[in-house]
């Protein structure tokens, strides 16, 4: 590797470094990334390893992949050990010394980079050919955009989801209930909630759209004796079965301390 | 020239070959000959170079990844498309790849492009059927060792599923590089990970088939023909720690082969490839370690005793070295015997027992637990499934000989050949219920020397049938020979992967332009908002999503035997009438959720909530698909007996109960 050829290594690697560590969009760090994690280390070593006399192209390309990713398994090792641990940082600091080390041996031993002679007739592409592979790239994009895109389940079972946890903070006398729909369609519901068995249920009617949530605070009409645990139960009604309980959480409410 | 083509005129295709595509590929310049091209009178002179039929090619792949990226749409949205759908596609990606591969007219480099054009459309299916969130076993389990490493920026944490994992730290390592880097999620860096080791392993087969052969064409076919292996398409394309270390392992067979070919400074220069590589298997994947040790072991003993001694290129440093870290790290990663031993000994159990009928046997296209039911495999399918294994069956005699009259043989082609027939002997283990897993990984390790020794077949067909058909069709015997391909590779995925989780299904939905998920997932992210320090105990699916995304400590499966607990029913207070004994419930599983200190029980009346592979999606309408089947209610209810106990979660078919309640 000539030197000049190091230092546009040199220049790339850093450049992948920054942008990856310092981009502000995502999908620009990652188009950073791939080369400096799965192609850099790989290509470096490899002329690093072979000096001048590398392998054919086909070998080579091999050679890239698989020692970019030998570097990523073991790195982690490596990073483990050091102060700091593993993140992106130390990250790039080692994929960029790989890259720079290997780069120096492979300019002290001369060694050779590029794709090698080129053949006559080779690579050449017509205008069929040009159609071709941008139908096929298209095509292809095509079947990623439609895995990607969400599409309606309307076979699918929706629910609803019902809960009880501890309230916030240090109140024990409070609980909080929550419903979540997951249902395929605007669903009314009754709420029920009674605090021990004695006292009468509190009713809320709830609407929600499919992905709504609603959470409320329950504490009870009058404070509880110190200590005194009561149960909570919240048990959820539809309109469309009133009577049918759809679901049901249960807790505890704890009177608070005396002062 | 081998006698089988004796009567014809071989022309010395491969030196013409390398000097006009001008790689440099010195591997025929005065080495000891391999195995002849079957290059027959009637074929055209190979192509100088350029792009040949790949425009082509790929444009047909390329529709074939579209009609299976359909598919698995109009599954998610619960359309229920006819399979047959997808796999056309598949054939559409595989067909034409191999009539193309078959002929001689290609050039080494529109070869490899194929190769490499069909490895990466084939994991598109994989990514299409997936794209927005894990759904393979395993793969949750690296997810969240993943998450792990990035959240703490060590290495070896804690899994509870599955805890032997973050002791191979190589795949968790290598994902929070592009996680930590870039901000992406685990999705996307073992997505892209797993691509760039997947192309590395058909590349790799490319290059080393080419050198143990001498022919491209034979490279071309045989790194394709792998893809009939059961896991290729789904299993091993998964987001697992097998999934990068057995491309690595092919990468040191290359190299090892590659080294041979060349002498004193490149000689020497193969050392550090072939080091790094075994170090990062080492610390990537236990079997993939032991199975790289064995196949090195076996090759330098190979080669003293076909009188090449022990100098280089005997590989009996490799060998010694690919042992002395397999052990340390062994010991370094001491959960490793006591997750692989259980396995290894209950697959040898099994297998005895079936054997002399203590047991009976696995019935072939079913899931080990008769206690899910499954959608069944239809009859066409298990006739494909059967005719693919039957294809390679009769390829292997044509094949071996072919091999084995090549002069000079390589050593690990006397490996490649034990390995295609001890393939067939190592799928009679499918037959035992607790050895078919073994068997199956196995395959994967077996098949590459099965790829190669099929390829050779395939040439053996093609110089036969070349002439023999139509006039008017001289292109049939290729014909014939592709649809075989197909044949082997729809039959392996099928047997690699229950019949109807090849299509996806709905996890993930939209309302209105409203996402709503699937109830275990649903559970999962309440879990991650509303209880990310809980400890839970959950069957194996809801396990794993509790895992990812949930972020929860959970444990499951049958060590300890979680999944006894939430699917018994115990006894009730009505039934405790005349002995009023102490139930199961209070006589063993409550103190094991205590001593494990598991706070939370996922109580999942579905039984998919045990199912590692279907556990994840929607429950569906009759009109969508199977209506979901169910636990008593008892199984839900028994954990109501606990009188501190609250059921903090309710979604109909999951509840959640915090078994210490006010305490």
């Amino acid at each position: 590797m000539r030197s000049r050829e190091f230092k546009l290594l040199a220049a790339a690697t850093l450049g992948c470094a920054a942008v990856a560590l310092a981009a502000p969009l995502e999908l620009v760090r990652v188009i950073a990334v791939l080369p400096l994690a799965l192609f850099l280390p790989g290509y470096a070593l490899t002329a690093a390893a072979f000096g001048q006399q590398p392998p054919p192209l086909q070998q080579r390309f091999v050679l890239w992949l698989a020692l970019s990713l030998a570097v990523l398994a073991l790195g982690g090792l490596i990073l483990h050990f050091l102060p700091g641990g593993l993140n992106a940082v130390s990250w790039g600091m080692l994929l960029v010394a790989v890259v720079l080390g290997a780069g120096i041996v492979a300019v002290r031993r001369g060694a050779e980079l590029g794709p090698g002679r080129r053949t006559a007739g080779s690579s050449r592409l017509d205008f069929s050919d040009g159609a071709l592979l941008w139908g096929a790239l298209l095509v292809g994009a095509t079947a990623i955009a439609i895995a990607w895109t969400p599409v309606p389940a309307k076979n699918a079972v929706g629910y609803t989801q019902l809960w009880m946890l501890p309230g916030k903070g240090s109140d024990s006398e409070t609980v909080q209930v929550g419903v979540a729909s997951e249902e395929l369609a605007v669903t009314r519901y009754r709420l029920e909630v009674r605090v021990g068995t004695a006292a009468r249920p509190v009713f809320s009617d709830i609407t929600l759209d499919p992905g709504d949530v609603r959470e409320l605070d329950v504490k009870p009409e009058r404070s509880l004796p110190p200590g005194i645990d009561v149960r909570v139960t919240a048990r959820l009604f539809t309109e469309d079965s009133p009577k049918v309980v759809y679901r049901r959480v249960t807790g505890w409410i704890r009177g608070a301390p005396g002062q | 020239m081998s006698a089988d083509h004796a009567s014809q005129a071989t022309p010395a295709a491969e030196p013409a070959i390398t000097r006009k595509d001008g790689d440099g590929d010195g591997a025929l310049d005065g080495a000891r000959s391999r195995l002849e091209t079957s290059a027959g009178p009637g074929d055209a002179p190979p192509a100088s170079g350029g792009l040949g039929q790949f425009p082509l090619i790929a444009l047909f792949v390329a529709t074939g990844l579209l009609i299976c990226a359909l598919t698995d749409t109009l599954s998610r949205a619960t359309e229920s498309p006819s399979a047959l759908l997808y796999w056309a596609g598949i054939l559409l990606i595989a067909v034409p790849v191999f009539f193309r591969l078959v002929s001689p007219d290609p050039s080494p480099g529109e070869r490899l492009a194929l190769v490499g054009l069909f490895a990466m459309a084939l994991y598109g299916v994989k990514i299409a059927r997936d794209p927005l969130l894990f759904t393979f076993p395993d793969e949750f389990i690296h997810a969240y060792n993943a998450d792990q490493v990035v959240e703490h920026d060590r290495l070896f944490g804690n899994n509870p599923v599955l805890p032997v994992t973050p002791s191979y730290p190589g795949l968790s390592g290598a994902t929070s590089a592009l996680m930590s880097m870039t901000g992406m999620s685990h999705l996307a860096a073992g997505m892209l990970l797993i691509g760039a080791a997947r192309l590395t392993l058909v590349c790799g087969l490319f290059v080393l088939f080419r050198r143990l052969s001498g022919d491209p064409r034979t490279a071309g076919l045989g790194a394709v023909i792998y893809a009939g292996n059961s896991n290729f398409l789904l299993w091993g394309a998964q987001y697992s720690y097998a999934s990068l270390a057995i491309p690595l392992f092919v990468f040191v067979l290359m190299s090892l082969v590659e080294r041979e070919g060349t002498t004193g400074e490149r000689l020497r220069a193969w050392v550090l490839p072939i080091v790094l590589a075994t170090f990062a298997i080492v610390v990537t994947h236990h079997l993939t370690s032991y199975a790289l040790a064995a196949i090195l072991v076996a090759l330098a003993v190979l080669y003293y005793f076909l009188g090449k001694g022990w100098r280089p290129p005997n590989p009996w440093r490799f060998a010694l070295l690919a042992v002395g870290l397999s052990l340390t790290w062994l010991a370094v990663a001491s959960r490793t015997a006591g997750y692989l031993s259980p396995v290894i000994s209950r697959a040898f159990e099994s297998t005895w027992d079936t054997i002399t009928g203590e047991a009976g046997g696995r019935a072939l296209f079913s899931s080990g637990d008769s206690n899910i039911a499954l959608g069944s495999t239809p009859i066409g399918a298990k006739i494909t499934a059967i005719a693919a294994i039957g294809i390679l069956a009769v390829a292997l005699p044509f094949g071996l000989r072919r091999v084995w009259r090549g002069r000079d043989t390589h050593p690990l082609v006397l490996l490649f050949c034990l390995a295609s027939v001890t393939f067939f002997a190592v799928l009679g283990l499918r037959f035992a219920p607790a050895a078919w897993e073994t068997a199956n990984r196995l395959g994967e390790y077996m098949f590459i020397g099965l790829a190669f020794v099929t390829a050779s077949a395939a040439l053996v067909a093609y110089t036969w049938l070349d002439g023999r058909g139509p006039r008017s069709a001289p292109w049939a015997g290729r014909a014939l020979l592709s649809a075989c391909f197909g044949v082997v590779i729809v039959g392996g995925a099928i047997a690699g992967w229950p019949w109807d989780a090849h299509i996806a299904k709905p996890v993930r939905g939209t309302i209105e332009g409203r996402e709503v998920r699937s109830e275990p997932l649903g559970l999962a992210q309440w879990v991650r908002g509303n209880l990310p320090d809980g400890r839970f105990a959950a069957n194996n699916a809801d396990a794993r999503l509790l895992l990812v995304p949930g972020g929860a400590w959970v444990r499951s499966g049958r060590h300890p035997d979680i999944e006894d607990i939430i699917s018994e029913s115990a006894f009730t207070k009505e039934d405790c009438r005349v002995n009023c004994v102490t139930t199961p419930f209070q006589s063993w599983m409550l103190p094991l959720l205590n001593r494990l200190d598991l706070r939370y029980v996922v109580a999942d009346r579905r039984f998919r909530g045990a199912d590692i592979i279907r556990g994840y999606s929607f429950s569906l309408r009759p009109e969508g698909g199977e209506p979901d089947q169910l636990l008593p209610k008892e199984a839900v209810l028994k954990f109501e007996q606990i009188p501190a106990a609250t059921r903090v979660f309710d979604s109909g078919n999951i509840v959640v109960y915090d078994i210490k309640g006010r305490e």
